[in-house]
């Protein structure tokens, strides 16, 4: 006798482009064109993919991600803490796909060493893809709580045959509210009108009640 | 012509008032402005996507440009990724070399 699950998946249409499959959480977005930041994410996250590294997207390129018409110059990624080895091998991977530190062109095993301690001491390094600096990644280790979170409670997001992870959607307006500059409450407010019918309620609650901020301004 | 007169510490708070209302107006804009962009997405996303990714295009080939300019403009030839300086030493010669 041969026992399965049967998953009963219910798929919500946001646009003609992004579907939400509740039962586990998925945003699938469908794009006929890239933008650059599209390109440099895909290609990146990608390779952490492929390395098995635990990553999440957050800030501006989150909003970029689904329609948000403004630029950023880079899109930053939060990693899990890695040994050097690993490290080293996954910049190994992304030297080859075509990345290179912003701030040396140097590709040898010192300068990724160099690289690992400016994370480990909890600064960010940039990757540049291409012949251009901008726009670029930005990456750091996981060093706060919310860093944490934001991994382990990722959003998955495919963009056509590729996937993504996010820092859920509900911590991101929350996150982006506490940041409080002009961009950053409308970045909130984008994510918030439009995801607003698979948003968690109760979440969102508990992160604006955690990082003492108001959703009034996201509604009025 | 406007004329700022009067007692300054006044002044001073009616053209602050002034400002911070004028401030709070824009960002109120620009708030709506953010609900149109939800609107004209949830109408027709794939073509929002389409406009947005030869916006991108278009704003990265002029600042691509212009950073080439400038990059090349001074006389130094750089490629602004890391520190590559792609300048020939000087060797006192460098004139004839070039032609």
């Amino acid at each position: 006798m041969i026992y399965g699950i049967v998953y009963c998946v219910t798929m919500i249409r946001i646009t003609n482009t992004i579907e939400y499959d509740e039962t586990r959480r998925i945003i699938k977005v469908r794009k006929e064109k890239l933008t650059m930041e599209d390109t440099i994410a895909l290609a990146f996250s990608r390779i952490l993919e492929k390395e098995n590294v635990r990553y999440a997207i957050v800030a501006g390129y989150v909003s970029l991600l689904f329609g948000r018409s403004r630029r950023s110059d880079d899109v930053d990624f939060i990693i899990e803490n890695i040994s050097l080895g690993k490290f080293a091998s996954l910049c190994e991977k992304l030297f080859k796909a075509g990345f290179k530190f912003l701030h040396s062109n140097e590709k040898t095993l010192e300068t990724v060493r160099m690289a690992y301690h400016s994370l480990e001491k909890g600064d960010r390094i940039r990757f540049t893809f291409g012949e251009y600096p901008i726009p670029n990644v930005e990456m750091k280790f996981a060093t706060t709580r919310l860093d944490k979170i934001s991994i382990e409670e990722s959003m998955m997001i495919h963009v056509n045959e590729d996937v993504l992870r996010i820092s859920p959607l509900e911590l991101q307006i929350a996150y982006k509210l506490y940041l409080g500059s002009e961009k950053d409450v409308e970045d909130a407010r984008f994510l918030y009108k439009l995801f607003k019918n698979i948003l968690d309620g109760e979440k969102l609650s508990k992160w604006c009640r955690l990082l003492d901020v108001n959703l009034k301004c996201l509604e009025s | 012509m406007v004329q700022i007169t009067g007692c300054e510490p006044e002044m001073s708070r009616e053209l602050i008032e002034e400002l911070e209302r004028e401030r709070r107006r824009n960002f109120i804009d620009r708030l709506k402005h953010v609900d149109w962009e939800v609107e004209q997405i949830l109408k027709d996303h794939r073509k929002w996507f389409e406009i947005q990714a030869e916006w991108s295009k278009k704003y990265y080939e002029a600042l691509y440009r212009q950073m080439d300019k400038k990059i090349t403009g001074n006389g130094l030839k750089f490629k602004l990724s890391g520190q590559r300086n792609t300048m020939k030493p000087y060797t006192g010669k460098w004139t004839k070399i070039q032609n």
